[in-house]
């Protein structure tokens, strides 16, 4: 398929960046729901834009598409300032929750809502091409509410494809679906678009989406980005304790120089007895996950085998392996 | 969004059924015996009628109802757009004012734009079938405005950004979303503003429009021949059925509103020039509708105050306004009790029982004066079986009145409450009722609180309906109940308009109340559902 | 929070219901001196009625309505009624509900002394109680020779002047009526014909008619006499003068406010005492309210009418437009007269 990043690509020949947001800003009231936030989305790139509910990434993506006006800051889409250009001239693709498809369309008329400028039969082909891509030809002529949950969503994706955006996105598009639906549907639509070699931001308050799907992670909180960073590096090296936690599970052990130790469950060594506690234990398919008190009085999480292993309330020694341990501030 | 709700086991009880078939057979009475004097059909009665004046009776009712229903979907819609999709100063005092033209009767307005454009169009000018259709749309859109504001405020922001994302600017956006997804709700209002139309007989006769309800009139009372008015009468009626469900037939499987929006669709803040024009808009419809019948009516009250014969054909107002009131306030009893009765009981069966309730409905597709005689035959049929015993006589009677007026607008109560029903989550039932609470006892905790707005703003229309209420009043009141429409159908029937403008001017205020109260519930409602 | 609210509607539904009971069983059957009359004449009704019971101590209690919407309810209660006097504001409609077997015939010497033969029905079932003449009405700033037969509206001369009231109402039903009694049916649809030639304006209320005329919305009209005298009262110099019609044939045509006594009457004794009282004692009072002419030949019209001079009225025609009437609408329906 042609995309037109690459067209794009020929005629800015030294850039590489889709697009970049400098010190975007929006309150409402006295309360900073975007508070300066800047960030670049490079050609093809997957960015996954992840936080607590209510953390300001629904609206700073709103604020891209220009659904949402801004107090502050701007926006670059391919080096063209479009801060101030309304949403149907910004040639963004956005897949929204659910329930964004006009009921009064059938799939067909769905996708060719956009595609107004064609002619008739590029526009049929195109809607063709664009069904098959999101594996749904046979509901052409399907109403939406006829359709199960996942196939809405993905006739959403592919409605919002057919115009080729030069950049796609995505508001929490499978946070409606249940977890087997979600998985698949997931590898599906991160398929799709780096098929077509779509720049896309992916919001989500999904920590495994996010790792998993994005290029890059950006984790942010109460308005503010934490961090933007491949899903490595945030996971191994998080900014702050806020992203630490949030990315995995994580214990927080104080060193010496006042910061906190970040420890993943598999930094930590069980062995049976001694003056460690087990506090709790849960069933996790191939481990199971322990909770241990210290006696410094430090919590730490710890998986462990699932036979023959510790119950609540055993006597154990956990060991933390030190030596390749990321510390951060003890505030935030 | 229609939810049916899933057959949780309720036993077919005879006693439940039996209720329902009574209720429902009580409240179609007045329209069953009208029909039923079609039995034997007048030929000579249609060759004739055929021959002189049925084909230009239909043809001006058509012209009306196409006119009417054109300009009150025009007006009514693209009102609702500007107030829903845009935000300007005193949204919500033009709003409110917006709707009170359904606070002026038919027959208040009617007058009122006569008087007024014979001024400057003469009396043969002014009498034509495209002033009378302006004068009934600016005062029947209010019944779109209220839907189709309703259904923009449901479909939320998500499909119209969605469209703007799409390349799609916010005018197409609403030409071919909004306005799209809204139009179950523009074919309920719509049909209402037919039925008005189809059934008006004040407006058409000021202005001298000869259509088929008026035709049923010159029949009925001119002949005495009440099997060919009731057949006129059904004639009315079977078309405005046939073309409700005509629409809904072309409609087929779209579907228009999955669910209702997680983003309600903040009005969109407007440049000071385009605020100040649509203002200016919104004013202008509210000074032609509202603002003109008013002054006038204050002019003619002051007139009447002046020439001091303000008393001459009515006592106080107090005393016609209390009995407005009073009529109002059991009627709205009667008919919001027996509203949920019927909602309630026909949910539970099936597609049988709503069939059933729509007879219920049928009141309302008539001329008021047809349902008057109508109920006037089946109460003194009750009087005469004696159903009320100690020589109480329900024919001149307030119960009596109340239940002639109860048959035409118990529709009112019932859609409007069935349509609140219709949000009830069914898990809420279904839990209720494995809880091990009775059916009686979920309609009574569960499935009433949810729909209580819908109550309140089926109260509220109702109210509004009441006050205007002429014919049924007019012909079954007690002795010495005079309410404020009798008192303007007394001075108006002798061309005394100075004398009809206090009570209209009463009629009007209270009418302007309950409509606020009308829109109040439905936005509380809007938000409960959401 | 929201039960203590549901409690109240309860408690407010509950209350409305006892009050709705109360009120179904304050309204039974009335007795003792008093009588009920449904009227289809209602202008200044109340004041005559005062009198009429400040005069003998008799109540009036009494529904207005119009004439064919109150003769569906005296047929519908039947024996029930409490209705004991009927009253109309024109011939046909009391004649109808005479023929659907409503009213009673009364024997008094005071009401067949008072009221002359023409004007109450061969069987004393109604009596006229007043005289009211649907006449031509014309302007004094346009026409100097106004038309003096009713088939003279139909002269090309008037053509786009000429204003009527709707054939729904039924005084023009009743003019036709006459006009078919003393011309035929042809003819009468004819001279109908001519006037629908004519392009007339139709106005639904004769007061409106009258007020076109001064308004120059049309220059002649059909209108019954006592509207021009109250709006006289309001403005000495109105623009309108009657003219009477076939002055020199069958005269000016006659209508009349009449009653009678329902066959079911609960009250008969009382009601005949109004009844004789409206066509007696309180003749002046039940005319001059309404400026219109007193069926007793011998009692004076009220002064305002003075001006308008003698005129020959059309007493023939009185008993005739009840039976008339149906043809007369399909004349009507027939000629294309609105």
């Amino acid at each position: 398929m042609n995309s037109p990043v690459t067209d794009r690509v020929n005629d800015h020949v030294n850039d590489h960046v889709a697009l970049r947001v400098e010190g975007l800003s929006k309150s409402l009231g006295t309360r900073r729901i975007v508070d300066d936030v800047s960030f670049t989305l490079s050609r093809g790139e997957l960015i996954t834009l992840v936080g607590p509910s209510g953390c300001g990434k629904s609206t700073l993506l709103r604020m891209i598409a220009g659904l949402e006006p801004n107090d502050a800051g701007r926006v670059f889409v391919d080096d063209h300032d479009i801060t101030s250009t309304p949403p149907e001239r910004r040639h963004i693709g956005v897949v929204f929750q659910e329930g964004s498809l006009f009921g009064h369309l059938r799939v067909d008329q769905n996708i060719a809502f956009g595609l107004k400028h064609l002619s008739r039969s590029d526009r049929t082909s195109r809607v063709e091409a664009m069904l098959e891509l999101v594996q749904l030809s046979g509901v052409a002529r399907r109403f939406p509410h006829q359709l199960s949950g996942g196939e809405q969503q993905r006739v959403a994706l592919a409605r919002a494809l057919a115009p080729e955006p030069r950049l796609m996105l995505l508001d929490e598009p499978f946070a409606s679906l249940d977890e087997v639906l979600r998985d698949d549907l997931r590898q599906q639509v991160a398929e799709v678009l780096r098929s077509t070699h779509t720049p896309s931001i992916l919001v989500t308050h999904d920590r495994h989406e996010a790792l998993t799907l994005g290029d890059r992670v950006a984790v942010m909180r109460d308005g503010r980005l934490q961090q933007v960073d491949t899903p490595e590096v945030v996971y191994d090296r998080p900014s702050n304790r806020f992203v630490a936690g949030f990315v995995g599970v994580a214990s927080f052990v104080p060193v010496a120089d006042g910061s906190l130790a970040v420890v993943r469950p598999h930094h930590v060594t069980l062995t049976a007895g001694g003056d460690d506690r087990v506090v709790s234990c849960e069933f996790a398919g191939a481990t199971r996950r322990y909770t241990v008190r210290r006696t410094d009085g430090s919590t730490v999480v710890a998986d462990g085998p699932t036979a023959g292993g510790l119950s609540m309330g055993d006597a154990c020694t956990a060991t933390v392996v030190t030596d390749r341990l990321h510390c951060v501030a003890v505030d935030d | 969004m229609t939810v049916t709700l899933p057959s949780i086991a309720t036993r077919r009880s005879l006693p439940g059924w039996a209720t329902f078939v009574a209720l429902t057979a009580l409240v179609a009475s007045p329209v069953i015996v009208v029909v039923s004097s079609i039995v034997d059909p007048t030929e000579s009665m249609w060759s004739e009628l055929w021959a002189t004046r049925l084909p230009g009776m239909i043809r001006d009712t058509i012209t009306l109802a196409l006119t009417v229903v054109g300009g009150s979907l025009v007006l009514g819609t693209g009102l609702a757009w500007l107030v829903t999709a845009y935000d300007f100063p005193a949204r919500r005092v033009i709003t409110w004012l917006l709707v009170t033209p359904l606070a002026v009767p038919g027959y208040v307005a009617g007058f009122v734009w006569l008087d007024t454009l014979s001024g400057p169009l003469g009396a043969r000018g002014v009498r034509s079938i495209w002033l009378c259709a302006a004068a009934l749309v600016v005062t029947l859109y209010p019944y779109v405005f209220l839907f189709a504001r309703a259904s923009f405020k449901a479909q939320g922001a998500d499909a119209r950004d969605a469209a703007r994302t799409l390349g799609v600017g916010p005018t197409r956006a609403f030409f071919r979303v909004a306005l799209p997804m809204a139009r179950p709700a523009l074919a309920a209002g719509s049909a209402l503003v037919l039925m008005e139309v189809l059934t008006d007989i004040g407006t058409v006769r000021l202005f001298n429009v000869s259509t088929v309800a008026d035709g049923v009139m010159r029949v009925w009372f001119g002949t005495g021949d009440r099997g060919a008015a009731a057949e006129l009468a059904c004639l009315l009626v079977v078309s405005a059925a046939t073309l409700i469900a005509l629409e809904r037939g072309l409609r087929r499987g779209a579907r228009f509103s999955t669910r209702p929006s997680e983003r309600p669709s903040s009005p969109i803040v407007l440049r000071r020039g385009t605020r100040f024009g649509i203002v200016g808009l919104c004013v202008a419809v509210i000074a032609v509708a509202v603002a003109v019948p008013i002054v006038r009516l204050t002019d003619w009250a002051l007139d009447a105050r002046r020439s001091g014969n303000a008393q001459t054909v009515a006592g106080g107002v107090w005393h016609h306004t209390s009995s407005s009131l009073t009529l109002v306030i059991a009627t709205c009893v009667v008919c919001v009790g027996g509203g949920i009765t019927i909602a309630l009981l026909a949910r539970r069966r099936g597609s049988l029982g709503r069939l059933l309730s729509r007879l219920a409905s049928l009141g309302y597709a008539m001329p008021g004066p047809v349902v008057a005689v109508g109920a006037l035959i089946t109460l003194a049929a009750f009087d005469r079986i004696g159903l009320v015993p100690n020589g109480v006589v329900l024919v001149g009677s307030f119960a009596g009145l109340v239940f002639a007026l109860s048959t035409r607008f118990m529709a009112v109560a019932f859609q409007g409450i069935d349509a609140g029903l219709d949000r009830v989550a069914p898990s809420a039932v279904a839990s209720a009722r494995t809880l091990g609470a009775r059916a009686s006892r979920v309609a009574w905790s569960v499935e009433l609180p949810a729909a209580r707005t819908s109550v309140v703003a089926a109260t509220a229309l109702l109210t509004v309906d009441l006050m205007k209420e002429l014919p049924i009043t007019l012909l079954l009141r007690p002795f010495g109940f005079d309410s404020l429409s009798v008192w303007v159908w007394q001075a108006t029937s002798e061309s005394l308009w100075e004398q009809a403008a206090v009570p209209s001017l009463v009629m009007v205020a209270v009418g302007m109340l309950a409509v606020g109260a009308l829109l109040a519930a439905l936005d509380r409602g809007a938000e409960v559902a959401s | 929070m929201r039960s203590p609210r549901r409690t109240r509607f309860g408690f407010t539904i509950a209350v409305v219901l006892a009050a709705l009971a109360a009120a179904c069983g304050g309204d039974s059957k009335n007795d003792g001196a008093s009588v009920t009359v449904y009227t289809g004449r209602h202008y200044g009704i109340e004041g005559v009625f005062d009198e009429f019971t400040a005069a003998t101590g008799i109540e009036v209690r009494f529904t207005t309505g119009s004439d064919p919407e109150l003769r569906e309810r005296l047929l519908a209660e039947g024996d029930n009624t409490p209705a004991d006097l009927v009253m109309t504001a024109d011939a046909a409609n009391i004649e109808l509900a005479a023929a659907a077997g409503l009213l009673a015939s009364v024997d008094s010497e005071a009401l067949t002394a008072a009221i002359p033969s023409e004007l109450r029905s061969a069987d004393n079932t109604w009596f006229a109680l007043s005289r009211r003449l649907r006449v031509i009405m014309y302007s004094t700033e346009r026409v100097t020779e106004p038309p003096t037969t009713y088939a003279a509206l139909g002269d090309a001369e008037w053509s786009g002047r000429l204003c009527l009231r709707p054939s729904t109402h039924p005084y023009t039903q009743s003019l036709v009526a006459s006009l078919i009694l003393h011309l035929g049916e042809d003819e009468a649809l004819r001279v109908v014909e001519s006037w629908v030639a004519n392009d007339p304006l139709y106005i639904n209320s004769d007061t409106d008619i009258l007020k076109a005329i001064a308004a120059g919305d049309c220059d002649v009209a059909l209108a019954n006499t006592y509207y021009l005298p109250r709006l006289l009262a309001e403005d000495p110099s109105f623009p309108v003068a009657i003219s009477w019609p076939e002055q020199d044939s069958t005269g000016a045509h006659l209508n009349v406010s009449a009653a009678g006594i329902t066959t079911s009457s609960p009250n008969r004794e009382a009601a005949i005492r109004l009844l004789e009282w409206l066509a007696t004692t309180g003749q002046s009072t039940f005319s001059d309210a309404n400026f219109e002419y007193p069926a007793d030949p011998n009692v004076a019209p009220a002064s305002a009418l003075t001006a308008f001079g003698g005129f020959v009225a059309d007493l023939a025609a009185v008993r005739e437009l009840g039976r008339l009437n149906p043809r007369a609408v399909e004349v009507l329906s027939a000629a294309g007269y609105e």
